[in-house]
């Protein structure tokens, strides 16, 4: 459903994983979770809005995350999404897949010994 | 089913706030990112717009969000529709085209299909378990007692013989019941405010027999259809409204028929019309009602009276078992009955379904039309789908950005087709909401066009048409889209951006078939209305013998099929205010002059047999007739019948001179084919004397087209001195009235002398002659006017289709013809080119609509006049012209278009 542009293709699912696992810092809104992501992958990742607000949307019908309207830090009402129950679950469940698949590919490109 | 509905509205609700707190947290996070580069020091103009830059597309991301929402079925379908009225808000005019076009042709045949469904398809309304009502038909020779040509022709009726009906078994193991009816028109009361009634006499158990109550008061029960009862009447619902305003009110009023007064007992259920499609006024119980009008003699001989008879079934036993056992029934009482040689004593009865219409009989002519115009209506609708199926293929062209974008999306293949079909299901939504519109209006003058004579219970508009509009509705809507979609969903184009300049050929062969398909059925439609318009003129210019110009009738005595002719007990005529009445008419200023004779031209009635004899011949060499008709010595110069040999007759023909005759020349030719009639004797009667005829007039027509049936002539006054013929002369007689100008003028005065010498008899005795004719031709007009307004909804229909699939084609290679211009080509060139492809794809057209009328001639071959033939090369020449015609007119605009391309553009353009 998602197009994906060209520059920085997130593998499919990889979006939902990433914003699983900021939320665990605690509840933040959209801007703040892209601007996290963006800052710890340092620049590498960079999540277009025109991905990131469907994923969460979707993330939320699931019931993995959960929002809340609150008074941001300067005042204005905004949207903060935080980790329900299931969604820490389904947190594990992503990372343990993530990890297969890194561990995978990694296999694949080692040198033959 | 109110918690669904409870639901919906809750979850539409949620959506709504849904949708404003997206808004917000898109708007925060524009802010938001706006702050950032603010605090990183750009001005806040600026920063704004990097945000918005950054961001993206809102539209989109809006979008895209609201589709991770999920859609429950009903908000998907809620978001396409609106879409679809959004494209049909920004396509006006395609819109109001496809709509218009849809709903004329659904408009038209939902009445129609409601006429046809109720002539031919469902029982009528409020009989108990019509499946096993049947009517009775009797198959039998015409002249068991071997008299003339006609020996050993059979026919089958819907008729019984009284006698025959008395004999039928009326409960058995295999009959669980008999009625009959009668239904006849009679005239409720006297004088000229007197009315025509339909009027059904019943037997006794008829009510019982159907199952049906009234809504107020009581049906007609046994006891009423006796003679020593009081005369009692039911009345039908239709005929209450025009005189009450409840039907308590009806209740204790009387009707008075042939003398009789009935006291009205009950009121009918609304549609009830008995066992026919057909309605009835008044219900009158049988014994009381054919006594009145035929005396006692109908039930002594019960071979003069005839009734159609229905008979239930009872459970469990068979259709075949039941006509055996009627059958057997018959053939007793016949083999039994006082004439028990004049009888066909192997007479067969069979079962029908209780419409008439559904008989075992062909259909008679009036009847067919209505089925052929179900036919024609439905070809139009076809074409009307046909052309919404193809603008809405053009749409899908002209949209191609749109679509690729929505595919690119996301949306999918089954996603556009969805969208297709459902902005098909709306346009076919909004046309069936025009078309009932159209059909309310419509629905009641096609009965009254197709049907005049038939009634229908029923509002025009009722559930059926209401439900065939929906069903139309949901059918074309999904059928229309099946080629768009599919085209849609093939084409490469769709789904490349780019390639909206090189389209010219996409979706050609499908658009072109669609057109030549419309084409083909507007020739069908051309060519039908062709022929019948040629056989309407053969009708129209037939020679009926009467000068029917300037000519008026004015029946003196009523001889309607069931009053006093067959007993000759009527009450003779009052001779002298005969005269009386004739000299006053002979005095109005406008009036040439003025003939008697006891039949009146056209009237179908008074045409009796009597006992004749033909010299030199054992019986009569007659298909049908002798006609008789007493008339004055003027008769033939008033009615403009021309003597064609001998002379006709004088004020010397009176009695105690030599009995004379005139025969018609359809008499002649059969009683003595190649030889000359004058001279010749006919023997009248019981009369032993030779009546000589003395002269042969041309033939008058009287009931039949084209066909004049034989007539023979007798002065009046010679009849009325002869006791075995003064019997017809003294209870018929006619005015035959020439007017110098329009007889409307007459018609007033002539009205006010009836009134005064005959205070009797009803004012629609006074006829003028043309205007019968002009009823009488009336299924040829019709079948015209039909496949006229057919065809010319097709034609336009065609014309519409045509025009848009040039018109784009020409728009897709607009720069084409733009560099063809460029190259020199001139301009008359590129307009040929572009009419000559409108040229062909009607040509295509006609000649497959050609080759399907010729095909489809079969159906309309019984209804035409005189035999002629549905394949006229004239009829289906002038069709091919008026589509050929219509098509170059069509091209023409984008024609011209193409032919002023602008070559700079398109030099630009590349």
């Amino acid at each position: 459903m998602t197009p994906a542009s060209p520059r920085n293709q997130l593998l499919y699912g990889t979006l939902d994983l990433l914003i699983l696992r900021t939320l665990v810092y605690g509840p933040a809104h959209g801007h703040a979770i892209a601007g996290h992501i963006q800052r710890v992958s340092e620049d590498a990742l960079r999540i277009e809005t025109g991905s990131l607000y469907p994923a969460l949307h979707r993330l939320e019908t699931r019931g993995w995350i959960a929002a809340e309207w609150k008074t941001s830090d300067k005042g204005k009402r905004a949207k903060y999404y935080r980790l329900t129950t299931t969604g820490r679950r389904q947190l594990l469940v992503e990372q343990s897949r993530w990890q297969q698949l890194s561990v995978a590919v990694t296999r694949v490109l080692r040198p033959a010994d | 089913m109110l918690r669904q509905v409870n639901n919906r509205f809750r979850s539409l609700w949620r959506r709504r706030r849904k949708d404003a707190e997206l808004e917000e947290e898109i708007r925060f996070h524009l802010a938001q990112e706006a702050e950032e580069r603010i605090q990183a020091g750009v001005p806040p103009e600026q920063a704004r717009a990097e945000a918005r830059r950054s961001f993206g597309n809102v539209t989109l991301t809006r979008e895209l969000t609201r589709e991770a929402w999920g859609w429950a079925p009903a908000e998907r379908l809620l978001k396409d529709i609106g879409a679809a009225f959004r494209m049909m808000r920004r396509n006006a005019g395609y819109t109001c085209a496809v709509v218009l076009t849809l709903a004329l042709g659904i408009g038209l045949n939902a009445p129609m299909y409601e006429m046809l469904s109720r002539l031919f398809l469902q029982p009528p309304p409020h009989i108990d378990e019509p499946d096993r009502v049947r009517r009775l038909w009797v198959s039998e020779r015409i002249d068991p007692g071997d008299r003339g040509a006609s020996t050993g022709r059979s026919w089958v009726v819907d008729a019984m013989q009284w006698l025959d009906f008395n004999a039928l078994p009326a409960d058995n193991a295999l009959i669980d019941g008999v009625a009959g009816h009668r239904v006849t028109f009679r005239t409720n009361g006297r004088g000229q405010r007197a009315e025509n009634l339909t009027v059904s006499w019943v037997t006794g158990e008829f009510f019982d027999f159907l199952g049906v109550a009234a809504t107020v008061g009581r049906s007609i029960v046994a006891g009423d259809d006796d003679l020593a009862a009081q005369p009692v009447a039911v009345i039908g619902d239709g005929y209450r409204r025009q005189r009450f305003d409840t039907p308590e009110e009806a209740l204790g009023t009387t009707l008075s028929f042939d003398d009789v007064t009935y006291l009205v007992v009950g009121v009918m259920p609304p549609g009830f019309s008995g066992p026919r499609s057909n309605a009835v006024d008044v219900w009158l119980p049988l014994k009381h009602a054919a006594t009145a009008s035929r005396g006692n003699s109908w039930r002594r001989y019960g071979t003069t009276f005839y009734l159609t008879a229905f008979l239930r079934l009872a459970s469990g036993a068979t259709e075949e078992a039941a006509s055996a056992a009627a059958t057997a029934a018959v053939r007793a009482a016949r083999a039994g009955s006082r004439f028990p040689d004049s009888l066909d004593r192997e007479a067969t009865v069979a079962l029908g379904p209780i419409l008439r219409t559904r008989g075992p009989v062909t259909l008679r002519r009036h009847m067919r039309l209505p089925l052929i115009a179900g036919g024609i209506t439905f070809v139009v609708l076809l074409i009307a789908a046909v052309n919404m199926s193809n603008l809405l293929m053009l749409r899908v062209a002209a949209r191609r950005r749109e679509l690729a974008v929505r595919y690119t999306l996301g949306l999918g293949r089954w996603g556009i087709g969805r969208l297709l079909v459902t902005e098909s299901l709306v346009l076919a939504a909004l046309s069936g909401v025009v078309a009932l519109a159209v059909a309310a209006v419509t629905g009641d003058a096609l009965r009254r066009t197709l049907l005049p004579s038939h009634q229908l219970t029923e509002d025009p508009l009722g559930a059926t048409a209401i439900g065939f509009t929906g069903i139309a509705v949901l059918g074309i809507g999904l059928a229309a889209a099946v080629a768009p979609a599919v085209y849609a969903a093939r084409s490469r184009g769709i789904e490349r951006l780019d390639s909206s300049r090189s389209a010219s050929a996409l979706g050609t062969p499908v658009r072109t078939g669609l057109i030549v398909v419309q084409a083909a059925l507007s020739v069908v439609l051309l060519s039908g209305t062709a022929v019948f318009y040629r056989s309407f003129e053969a009708a129209r210019q037939v020679d009926v013998g009467y000068a029917k110009e300037h000519l008026l009738t004015v029946t003196l005595g009523s001889f309607h099929g069931d009053t006093r002719v067959d007993g000759l007990d009527g009450a003779p005529l009052n001779e002298s205010a005969i005269q009386a009445m004739e000299a006053r008419v002979r005095d109005l200023p406008e009036v040439l002059d003025v003939a008697q004779g006891t039949s009146s031209p056209m009237s179908g009635s008074g045409a009796a047999y009597a006992d004749l004899r033909i010299e030199g011949l054992d019986g009569l060499p007659f298909r049908s007739g002798p006609h008789v008709n007493f008339t004055t010595p003027n008769f033939f110069d008033v009615a403009g019948l021309e003597v064609r040999e001998g002379r006709g007759f004088t004020e010397w023909d009176r009695e105690g001179t030599r009995k004379v005759a005139v025969v018609s020349t359809s008499f002649a030719r059969r009683a003595w084919p190649g030889r000359s009639a004058v001279g010749r004797c006919l023997f009248v009667s019981s009369n032993a004397d030779c009546t000589t005829v003395v002269g042969v007039v041309e033939p008058a027509v009287n009931w039949t087209l084209p066909e004049a049936d034989p007539v023979y002539y007798l002065p009046i006054s010679q009849a009325s001195a002869d006791p075995t013929l003064s019997g017809w002369t003294s209870i018929q007689r006619a005015l035959l009235v020439r007017t110098a100008s329009s007889p409307g003028r007459v018609e007033a005065p002539v009205l006010a002398a009836l009134a005064e010498l005959f205070p009797e008899l009803p004012g629609h005795h006074v006829r003028n002659l043309s205007t019968q004719f002009a009823s009488r031709i009336r299924t040829w007009r019709t079948g015209t006017r039909l496949f006229a307004a057919s065809a010319a909804l097709a034609v336009l229909l065609a014309a519409i289709g045509l025009y848009a699939v040039i018109a784009f084609g020409v728009r897709q290679r607009e720069l084409e013809f733009g560099i063809r211009r460029a190259l020199g080509a001139r301009a008359s060139r590129l307009l040929r080119m572009v009419l000559a492809r409108g040229f062909s794809l009607a040509a295509a057209g006609v000649a497959a609509g050609t080759l399907a009328a010729l095909w489809a001639g079969r159906f309309v071959e019984p209804l035409l006049f005189d035999g002629r033939s549905p394949r006229d090369p004239l009829a289906f020449a002038v069709a091919a012209l008026v589509l050929l015609a219509i098509a170059v007119m069509a091209s023409f605009l984008p024609a011209r278009r193409a032919s002023r391309a602008d070559p700079r553009r398109a030099l630009e353009a590349e």
